[in-house]
């Protein structure tokens, strides 16, 4: 996720049930004078919602030249037990 | 991309379906995908000592960028050595950006001192500062006395 200007510091995420939140939120001066304004990363949010069969708990997220790099694991299947007749 | 034809005389179409037509399309289909997605956005601003300019471009290096001012022109590219696709065994379920390489350039104007100009590159922002020349600052207003 392309989070250009953002260190790890402003950026919260968040697991609840399926719903992945992202939240970003900084502080710029407002009283800066725009020639020409095609972004603004001021604040944001972006909800995702993650499968079933994904391992919440082993989530891992770095910030890196403005990328938000979230790996998330699938959860591991379970071999097919082949049950025998007696 | 795919030309749409939009043909507001058509029976049966009222006016909101129009504006639907027209603006429920993001800028990626009217422009053409890979534009929206491989050039970054840019916020230009000013002081009364420069202008700044930034450069939303995530996800790149610092060595992958080339500045260059011809004549008037400064002309911002980069591109990214495709080291990605070693490692890019998984596919792709979503793409909204890739800022591979790109091109944009800018018309700088004489009030612009363009062997100063400093750039920067962090947490994915390319910030440029393009100081103005000495003449063009706005001044102070000066009193003049009345002898």
């Amino acid at each position: 996720m392309a989070v250009p200007g953002y260190d790890k510091s402003g950026i919260t995420i968040s697991l609840e049930e399926n719903k992945l939140k992202i939240v970003g939120k900084k502080e710029e001066s407002t009283d800066r004078k725009f020639l020409m304004k095609e972004f603004d990363f001021t604040t944001f949010q972006r909800l995702f919602y993650l499968p079933e069969d994904v391992q919440k708990d082993k989530i891992e997220a770095t910030v890196e030249n403005g990328i938000l790099h979230l790996v998330i694991y699938k959860a591991e299947v379970k071999p097919a037990i082949n049950v025998s007749i007696k | 991309m795919n030309i749409v034809k939009v043909n507001p005389f058509v029976q049966g179409r009222t006016f909101s379906n129009l504006i639907d037509d027209v603006f429920n399309r993001s800028i990626s289909d009217l422009v053409g995908n890979d534009l929206a997605t491989t050039t970054p956005s840019v916020n230009v601003t000013e002081t009364n000592d420069n202008f700044t300019l930034e450069v939303a471009a995530p996800g790149l290096d610092k060595k992958d960028f080339n500045i260059a001012v011809e004549k008037d022109q400064l002309i911002i590219s980069a591109s990214k050595e495709s080291q990605e696709e070693e490692k890019s065994e998984g596919k792709w379920t979503r793409k909204e950006f890739n800022y591979k390489s790109f091109k944009r350039t800018f018309h700088i104007t004489e009030a612009i001192e363009a062997d100063k100009i400093e750039a920067r590159y962090e947490n994915g922002i390319l910030t440029m500062v393009l100081p103005k020349r000495e003449e063009v600052k706005a001044k102070a207003p000066t009193t003049i006395e009345i002898k």
